[in-house]
């Protein structure tokens, strides 16, 4: 074998099997680089590699073991344009890390406590502003075991701030919604989510955290939530089981693993790893988002950061990432079906849409038909 | 006794009682032919051998009923239109300016639904109204699509099939847009609603009776 | 979970080996081929003040233009095509847009409008477009390519009018753009003059340069492109050394230092000085393909420097990299090469990309 042009590596050979893919006799080889922690260009900083793919003339194709062959041969497509042209230098060499989807969108905290103290509320979205969130949400919290208490009015952004922060490195300002999260420990407590109570429709996201087993099967199947809650500050105290978890993932229910409270202890950290990697174990990384629940503008992350966490959470790369875009849209769009006639049909006054669209500073056109008709 | 019964009437009885007598032969003939009028649909050496044995009971006959295949016609089968051409517009029919009379009966339509229509009318309301009425005559646009080429789309509905929307355009061109993954946009008065269509896959005299269940999200 | 740890992102890291002067040497293409640079750095070993020459070059990187909240459909007019694609190379991108996150554009110089666009505007928009390769199952992401010179694009064509009034009337998509023209008949800042009705300012490249003392350097040995242990260094170790020397990163790994643990791959001699120079702005091929060439020609007088190098970094959020080829932006969107032209006209080229990223040319 002809694969010890490692470029720094001291290569293990136990690690290295033929791929199943069983590519011809050619020009790819894999091996692993020794894990790698100072690399400083802006290209190799990511890097810290564990795997790398080199074409070399004559050497033989050869995978690792663990490699998904489906993601294994994506990367070889990838890299089979690149094996055209490889014959015009005299020598040609590509290094290659592991292959990775991503699909992307804005990025959100769904997931930001509400406080009576404006100020505060106010420098922790301005913060949020600061790190990169397209969209916040201010999380309302409704116990009713502590007291019986009727679900607050969730606060008006508008009146938070005259005007909004602006995103980072972007001309628009961050979008503010409202979430409502019920702690349910009593099958009575969900009767405010089935009835059609006024108070729960003016929220934009519905969220549970359901402290039973019972309750968890009633939240993923049957409950009209968009999110819930893993508990991260005690050990969970039911197993999850594979039947609810996937009749969730089925009707688009999103679990939500909130990162401030293994940020802030040691012990609150092992319970959050520990009982997001039980839940990684059933959902494969689907359908979870990762969001603050900060009190205070230092508990926020940046969206690269938390996806980065992400993967100390048993989440893949791709799926991390998610978690704080693409997920979170899917979830605010799960929310907004509810104010839908049954995700069909969805009215509103002609006005409000021209107001909302000149502050948007978006279509003229659309503006110009309505005053046709 | 039995002799003096069976027998046969002499002229000269006969003719008081003004009854006319037959032969032997005469009577026997009448008699098969009234059997075999009484009853009828058995073959006639099949009523002797009853004759034989049997006491017949005259004047009962087991008519066989025709089964009358009833076919009840309303009109024609939904193949049959489609072998006829029923549901296709004619070409020189499909000009935009022959459906605005639809358009301003839909709208009066949608206004009587809606008790009115006022300004101050709860959009829920109207988009509960909407969800089981029919759109025959609406003026859509094609909002959002996961075919970009629908998209911008806009014309009166002429025809609903469970899977489609046909609408002529003001250009007068019948186009067929697909209700799946496609967001049309309904305007009436002050009011815009957004149909999503892949939730919205029925034909539109089921939709009327059809409970809806909340599920997925309104995302394509 | 370990498992996961292990699969971390795909980077590509492409070298090779050639000589300037070769016919079949694909220096030009790698250039030329990379439309969006941001930042141009170059290593002169053993060298205090540059060139005179060289000097002038780096001055006359030419000007850019910021124009912002420029509507996306006046690159659909033909005024435009007339004047400025069809007249010469330009080169627009859309400025401070995330490509992960946002809608982003670029006109290439081949005269192709690129967009970019998350799914909720790709359908909302009406143009066709593919879906991301990058996307895996869920598509969140499309690439909408126009071509502006093509023959079926004149006006009127049903072809304009869909684009048009997808631009214009459906949804009038604006952006802040970086815009540059190279052209070597007119006159940049007459034909500049066309978007003035906008606002526009212009800026000129910056340069910062320093002359670096008592540097560690790999020793380096023009044949062994993947080095040869205890006699030169690779390509790779260069590449990454480099970084740190560009970006004033200590390689002395001190134990009280907890920044770095970065130290000069091994063998390494000492340099007594070397000039490093950095010009940053929108920067275009045809200019560092001028400047590479003068770097060649820094070698015809015997030099004490066995090589320089020259560093070119691509935007992060540019949605091509090299020619049309779909650039993305995963954890980081670094898309740059690096030429090490050594003094016989050999030159090694170092091609790098990030996670979603075709491999380069």
């Amino acid at each position: 074998m002809d694969w010890v042009y490692g470029p720094n590596g001291i290569l293990t050979k136990t690690t290295i099997t033929r791929c199943k893919l069983g590519g011809r006799t050619g020009d790819w080889v894999v091996w692993p680089f020794q894990p790698k922690i100072c690399s400083t260009t802006p290209y190799t900083s990511g890097i810290s590699c564990l795997s790398a793919l080199c074409i070399v003339q004559g050497g033989s194709f050869l995978g690792i073991e663990h490699r998904e062959p489906v993601r294994n041969y994506k990367s070889l497509r990838a890299m089979r344009d690149a094996d055209a042209v490889v014959s015009a230098p005299s020598t040609r060499f590509v290094w290659c890390l592991n292959y990775c989807f991503s699909s992307m969108s804005v990025f959100a905290d769904l997931n930001v406590s509400y406080t009576s103290d404006v100020k505060r509320l106010q420098s922790i979205l301005e913060t949020a502003a600061h790190l990169g969130y397209s969209t916040v949400a201010i999380n309302h919290i409704a116990d009713f075991q502590e007291k019986k208490k009727e679900i607050d009015k969730p606060v008006c952004p508008s009146e938070l701030f005259p005007s909004l922060p602006i995103v980072q490195g972007k001309s628009k300002p961050i979008k503010v919604v409202t979430r409502l999260t019920l702690i349910t420990s009593d099958p009575s407590h969900c009767n405010v989510l089935r009835s059609t109570s006024p108070r729960t429709k003016l929220y934009d996201i519905v969220a549970v955290f359901p402290k039973t087993e019972k309750l968890f099967h009633a939240a993923c199947t049957s409950l009209d939530v968009d999110l819930i809650c893993i508990s991260v500050t005690e050990k969970q105290p039911f197993y999850f089981r594979r039947p609810p978890i996937n009749a969730a993932i089925e009707r688009g229910i999103f679990f939500e693993l909130v990162y401030t409270p293994s940020i802030k202890d040691s012990t609150m950290r092992r319970y959050t790893i520990s009982n997001a990697l039980s839940l990684m174990q059933i959902c494969k990384g689907k359908n979870v988002i990762m969001s603050s629940s900060a009190e205070r503008p230092l508990e926020l992350r940046g969206p690269y950061d938390v996806a980065t966490l992400g993967l100390l959470f048993g989440l893949s790369e791709a799926d991390a990432k998610a978690a704080v875009s693409s997920n979170c849209r899917a979830a605010l769009l799960h929310g907004e079906t509810r104010k839908t006639a049954f995700g069909i049909v969805y009215t509103m006054k002609k006005h409000q849409v021209t107001v909302t669209e000149e502050k948007e500073t978006v279509p003229v056109c659309k503006k110009a038909k309505t005053e046709e008709t | 006794m039995e002799g003096v019964i069976y027998k046969t009437l002499s002229s000269a009885e006969a003719k008081e009682l003004n009854i006319q007598t037959q032969g032997p032969k005469e009577s026997e003939a009448f008699v098969s032919a009234f059997l075999k009028r009484c009853l009828p649909g058995l073959r006639e050496e099949v009523i002797q051998e009853r004759l034989n044995r049997k006491a017949v009971i005259l004047e009962h006959s087991v008519k066989q009923k025709k089964k009358q295949k009833r076919k009840r016609r309303k009109g024609l089968s939904a193949k049959e239109k489609r072998q006829l051409r029923l549901f296709e517009i004619k070409a020189e029919q499909q000009r935009y300016n022959l459906f605005l009379p639809l358009h301003n009966l839909w709208k009066q339509y949608i206004r009587d639904l809606c008790n009115g229509l006022r300004a101050d009318t709860q959009p829920q309301m109207i988009q509960t109204k909407l969800l089981k009425a029919d759109l025959h005559g609406s003026l859509v646009t094609v909002k959002k699509s996961k075919c970009p080429s629908y998209v911008g789309l806009s014309g009166i509905i002429v025809q609903e099939t469970k899977h489609i929307f046909k609408i002529i355009t003001k250009d007068d061109k019948l186009k067929a847009v697909p209700k799946c993954n496609t967001v049309f946009s309904v305007e009436v008065d002050d009011f815009i609603s957004y149909i999503y269509g892949s939730r919205f896959q029925l034909r539109s005299s089921e939709r009327s009776a059809k409970k809806f269940k909340m599920k997925g999200s309104i995302d394509l | 979970m370990l498992r996961e740890w292990e699969r971390c992102p795909r980077h590509l890291l492409v070298s090779e080996r050639s000589n300037f002067q070769l016919e079949r040497s694909r220096h030009g293409v790698a250039v030329r081929g990379h439309p969006f640079n941001y930042r141009v750095s170059f290593l002169i070993p053993e060298c205090g003040a540059l060139p005179v020459k060289l000097k002038s070059v780096i001055k006359n990187f030419g000007k850019y233009y910021l124009v912002k909240d420029l509507p996306l459909h006046e690159f659909v007019n033909h005024d435009f095509i007339n004047i400025f694609i069809k007249k010469g190379a330009f080169y627009a991108l859309s400025y401070n847009t995330k490509i992960d996150q946002d809608n982003t554009a670029a006109v290439l110089p081949t005269g192709k409008l690129i967009l970019s666009v998350d799914k909720d505007t790709y359908e909302e928009l009406g143009l066709q477009g593919q879906p991301s390769r990058y996307s895996g199952k869920k598509v969140m992401r499309y690439i909408v390519t126009i071509d502006l010179t093509d023959a079926s694009f004149l006006p009127d064509t049903k072809k304009h009018k869909r684009v048009l009034w997808a631009l214009k009337e459906n949804m009038p998509l604006k952006f802040d753009f970086l815009l540059a023209w190279h052209s070597t008949d007119v006159e940049v800042s007459t034909a500049m003059s066309y978007f003035s009705k906008l606002k526009m300012k212009e800026y000129e490249p910056n340069i910062t340069s320093s002359i670096l003392r008592d540097l560690h350097c790999p020793v380096l040995q023009n044949s062994e492109l993947q080095g040869k242990p205890e006699e030169s260094c690779s390509a790779h170790e260069l590449f990454d050394w480099l970084g740190a020397v560009y970006n004033n990163v200590d390689c002395n790994n001190h134990s009280y230092s907890f920044i770095s643990t970065y130290c000069c791959p091994q063998p390494s001699a000492v340099l007594s000085q070397a000039y490093m120079c950095t010009v940053t702005g929108f920067i275009l091929p045809e200019k560092i393909h001028h400047l590479m060439d003068h770097l060649c020609q820094y070698f015809d007088e015997p030099k004490l420097a066995q090589w320089v190098s020259l560093t070119v970094h691509g935007f992060a959020d540019s949605p091509v990299s090299w020619k049309e080829s779909e650039h993305g932006f995963h954890k980081s969107g670094e898309n740059l090469y690096n030429f090490v032209i050594f003094n016989n006209q050999d030159y090694w080229l170092q091609m790098a990309v990030g996670t979603n990223d075709d491999c380069p040319p």
